[in-house]
């Protein structure tokens, strides 16, 4: 039995590591533009666990993606904005300088480990070939630490599965090749891509627990792709939520889940049931559906589903002000919303 | 048989065989379901939990006997299943249906949706003639909150909650008493969830409907469901009302699953206990001796490996298959 | 180990159908007495008719007769050709050189052109490259060989004169018979080469081999192409078994002594038992590759190999 509770809200973080600035990213398809990031702006500092939170289609996982230029090109093109890694703009740079960094200063891990390893492959050449394009390591080294990262995320008897196929490991397992895979040239920033959605509640458990600890450890920063908001309670310091290509409030996680000022958060929240809830209350649900992104939208993309919605917000985008310290919101009616007046 | 009983499951198991060879000889069987008995009582909604493999769609599959049971009973209204010509399976099976997970799997692609609702109106006969058929759908896609003027359009013109809401209007049609749920929202939206939820709730007040609800998401699963049973390797592990299923579990399985759901609440998620399970869950084609959560059981003993508990009757109301409670 | 005593067993399986095959042909075009003696039962009385058919075994059961057809094909005895007055097994074999030296130049033409075409298109989808690839692929896949075969000996034959237009000896004799065998491999293989890759490309463990910082160049050869030769292999594994069998077209255009031409000549003159031995051989042939196609595919592929 294993208890954590490595958890720090607020401050710990240190200098700015990640500042991504009205990134836009459109996918150019046969039907259309498809306008899956609509100008997002967020940071992320060292050390610090930032969750994106977002349904399917809300932009969450070609916004982090675009960070290294991995969106599949065509369809998918960066339109716009900057991402300073460190003061360099990753946008800028050429694909030989992009490539050491990712696997190198930057590494993700992705969310479904069956499909996600080369499944010809062995384990131990997927991960020796991220340790030997970054370090200047002999075959031999480069296994021994294979081995070593393997041990680390805890696959018994590391270096006789370095021989393995992917299948030959469980679902839980894989997810642990890639983490070894991610952490092995010591990035600063992990990109975690719903890493656990593909697993099942136990497994889950198990994973989010090695980040955890891993992270707390490492101190390197990590920011977390999720739809499960129980997920991101349990290891966000900041949380971006997105909503059809825009991110619609930022905040502390303590802060966000008190004092949620944006509708569409107000409505994740309270569409959920919470497992130690005795008492029972009529979910309320979101009416509608999220909007289809072919073509340009015009307004607050969420007024068509939003109680509070009005004619300035089917006219004109809402702005991200502050509603309190480092809380951010884009609503034209946050005060509203925020004050309690929850319809 | 109690007159509550709507569902009486009696030591249920469903076995696959391995084939394997040019002449597929059965080289094992896979123990989807091996030995699980239960009550479904009228009106209620059981919950059925447990991680992927454990037998739980299965046994809502054996139950509308989609698959053929190995062995064990399935009485339905006080009929037993199992001793039922196909024929009268056939007709039995109108008063029980089916949600599936995939609402895009599980709806033909090239017929109409009112096609689709009225096909089990035609197969059991229900509708006199072609108006009243018409009108029938008409009221069913009304009852799940589709518009009825599109029921000319096809699955694909329709969102992943809508489709959803045509596969319950599907298992509608024919005026069921009981529903075996799959995993009806796994497939959506968080935002949509809750509005498929409140629809399954609202149909099961108005129409007296009985659920047999199976899902992972344990959170939902508790606010839908009366009573809950906890699966794990083909055994029915635990089974009591929800709330004393969620507020005092017995079984080691339950705590531990209980506690790997995070709570959307940091503070509180801040200040809970872990209990993290090591490893993986063993493979159903060769399941531990003993008890089958013994190898990852955090306080399994000597015992607990070589003898299989029994499922019983801890307190009120309150199944378990554990020696150590 | 055991994979391969399987699928060996299993191969035996499908010839000792095929020999079940080749052995009701005699019967199925009528009694076997008149197929083989053909025009000369005319000139023959039906006591010489008749001594021939005992002579033969003709008059024995059917699975009698099978027997001793197996019991004499296992020690390569396929009966005796009339027409080359030779044993029917020979007529095969000799033949058998000529078409496999041909075969082997044609196969490894289409794999050196096909398979590197196909990657670089692939890469670089609907480029230039790519898009003259195309075309020429819908040509090499809807021009017939007679047609491409006669082409070519009218232009590099008849009108240039730099290679001989039939026969076989020297190495230009392999060139236009080689290009025209290998056209439609090369086209095909090409294309299934490409759209094998484009569709790997696509796959998840591709972006994660990319984000890992390591070269397009890696990503491509050390991940994608090793993915995606699995239906490839199919393809050139067919091909090879239909070009050992002989090109009849090929070979008849360019007059060249394979075993195709053989064959076909044979069903001509209904000299039955090379026929039959002919069909024997393309089985083993087939079965042989169909083994070497599948011991492939568990080099290539881990999860076969254990079997998963």
């Amino acid at each position: 039995m294993e208890t954590t509770s490595l958890h720090t809200t607020g401050s710990k973080q240190g200098k700015r590591l990640l500042e991504v600035r009205n990134l836009e990213t459109k996918f150019y398809t046969a039907d259309g533009v498809v306008n899956a990031l609509n100008g997002i702006s967020y940071s992320v500092d060292e050390g610090e666990c930032l969750a994106i939170v977002g349904e399917s289609g809300s932009g969450k996982t070609v916004g982090v993606l675009s960070i290294l230029r991995l969106i599949q090109s065509p369809p998918g093109r960066i339109v716009g904005g900057e991402i300073l890694f460190k003061g360099t703009d990753l946008l800028k740079i050429d694909d030989k300088e992009l490539r050491t960094i990712r696997g190198g200063a930057i590494s993700v891990i992705f969310q479904d480990p069956m499909t996600s390893l080369n499944p010809v492959m062995r384990v131990g050449a997927q991960i020796t070939e991220n340790i030997r394009e970054h370090e200047n390591l002999t075959s031999r080294q480069a296994r021994q630490k294979a081995a070593d990262l393997l041990g680390m995320v805890g696959i018994p008897t590391p270096a006789k599965r370095l021989d393995d196929y992917p299948h030959q490991f469980s679902g839980g397992m894989r997810q642990r090749v890639m983490i070894a895979m991610a952490l092995s040239c010591s990035p600063q920033l992990i990109i975690a891509d719903e890493p656990t959605t593909a697993l099942d509640v136990t497994i889950q458990a198990q994973i989010v627990e090695l980040i955890k600890s891993l992270q707390a450890e490492l101190g390197t920063a990590v920011i977390w792709i999720s739809h499960d908001l129980g997920v991101v309670a349990r290891l966000a310091d900041n949380v971006a939520v997105m909503y059809a290509g825009h991110i619609v409030e930022k905040a502390p996680v303590d802060e966000l889940y008190a004092r949620p000022a944006h509708p569409y958060t107000i409505g994740l929240l309270n569409s959920l049931p919470r497992l130690d809830a005795r008492i029972k209350t009529k979910l309320k649900a979101i009416g509608g559906l999220p909007p289809n992104l072919l073509g340009m939208l015009q307004g607050c993309a969420f007024a068509p589903r939003c109680m509070f919605a009005t004619q300035i917000c089917r006219e004109q985008a809402p702005p991200a002000i502050e509603v309190a310290p480092r809380h951010q919101v884009a609503c034209w009616h946050s005060e509203l919303v925020s004050a309690g007046e929850r319809p | 048989m109690n007159e509550n009983v709507l569902v009486r499951v009696k030591d249920l198991k469903m076995h696959f065989p391995i084939r394997a060879g040019i002449l597929k000889r059965t080289v094992g069987v896979v123990r989807a379901v091996d030995g699980v008995s239960f009550d479904i009582l009228r009106g209620e909604t059981l919950g059925l939990v447990g991680e992927s493999g454990c037998g739980k769609t299965t046994t809502g599959r054996a139950i509308l006997r989609l698959y053929e049971p190995t062995s064990g009973e399935v009485n339905f209204r006080g009929n037993d299943l199992a001793s039922e010509s196909a024929e009268e399976v056939r007709r039995t099976r109108r008063h029980m249906q089916m949600i599936f997970q995939d609402p895009y799997a599980s709806l033909n692609p090239q017929m109409r949706v009112g096609e689709i609702i009225a096909r089990p109106l035609r197969v059991h006969k229900l509708a006199s003639n072609a108006r009243e058929e018409k009108e029938m759908v008409a009221d069913i896609m009304q009852k799940v909150g589709l518009n009825v003027n599109f029921r000319d359009r096809f699955p694909h013109e329709f969102s992943g909650g809508q489709r959803q809401r045509i596969g319950i209007a599907r298992a509608l049609a024919t005026s069921p008493d009981f529903i075996v749920c799959d995993e009806p929202i796994s497939a959506l939206d968080v935002s949509i969830q809750a509005q498929i939820i409140n629809l399954l709730e609202q149909l099961r007040e108005d129409l007296g409907l009985t659920y047999l609800f199976i899902a992972h998401d344990l959170s939902m699963v508790r606010y839908l469901s009366t009573r809950v049973g906890v699966m794990y390797l083909g055994k029915m592990m635990e089974m009591s009302s929800a709330d004393e299923l969620y507020d005092s579990p017995l079984h080691p399985y339950t705590k531990a699953l209980l506690s790997a759901i995070p709570i959307p609440d940091p503070p509180l998620e801040r200040r809970r206990q872990r209990t993290l399970l090591a490893g993986d869950p063993p493979s159903p084609a060769n399941p531990p001796a003993g008890c089958r959560f013994s190898t990852r059981c955090p306080i399994a003993v000597e015992h607990c490996r070589k003898v299989e508990p029994e499922f019983r009757l801890a307190t009120e109301g309150h199944w378990v298959a554990c020696h150590l409670v | 180990m055991r994979y391969i005593i399987r699928r060996l067993l299993q191969s035996l399986i499908v010839v000792f159908g095929v020999s079940i095959v080749a052995f009701g042909m005699l019967f199925m075009t009528g009694d076997p007495t008149e197929v083989i003696l053909g025009d000369a039962t005319d000139r023959m009385t039906v006591s010489q008719i008749e001594e021939f058919r005992v002579k033969m075994g003709f008059d024995r059961p059917w699975y009698v007769q099978y027997a001793s057809f197996v019991g004499n094909a296992v020690q390569g005895d396929f009966g005796y050709s009339f027409i080359r007055h030779q044993p029917a097994f020979e007529v095969i074999t000799d033949k058998l050189p000529a078409t496999i030296k041909l075969a082997s130049v044609a196969f490894i033409l289409s794999l050196v052109i096909s398979i590197p075409l196909g990657v670089m298109s692939a890469i670089r989808p609907h480029r230039p490259l790519d898009n003259i690839a195309t075309v020429v692929a819908l040509a090499g896949q809807s021009i017939p060989s007679f047609w491409l075969g006669i082409l070519l000996i009218m232009f590099f034959g008849v009108y240039l004169k730099w290679l001989p237009i039939s026969g076989s000896g020297s190495w230009q004799h392999y060139v236009m018979p080689g290009i025209t065998l290998a056209a439609f491999p090369i086209a095909r293989n090409m294309r299934l080469t490409r759209s094998s890759m484009l569709d790997f490309m696509q796959k998840d463990f591709v972006r994660t081999a990319r984000a890992k910082g390591i070269s397009e160049n890696r990503v491509v050869y050390a991940h994608v192409l090793r993915n995606s030769l699995m239906p490839i292999v199919t393809s050139i594994g067919l091909e090879l078994g239909f070009l050992l069998g002989g090109s009849v077209i090929t070979e008849t255009i360019f007059g060249w002594p394979g075993v195709g031409r053989e064959i076909v000549a044979a069903i001509g003159s209904k000299d039955f038992y090379v026929v039959q031995a002919g069909v024997i051989m393309l089985a083993l042939i087939f079965a042989g590759v169909n083994l070497l196609i599948d011991l492939t595919y568990s080099l290539i592929d881990p999860r076969i190999r254990f079997g998963a």
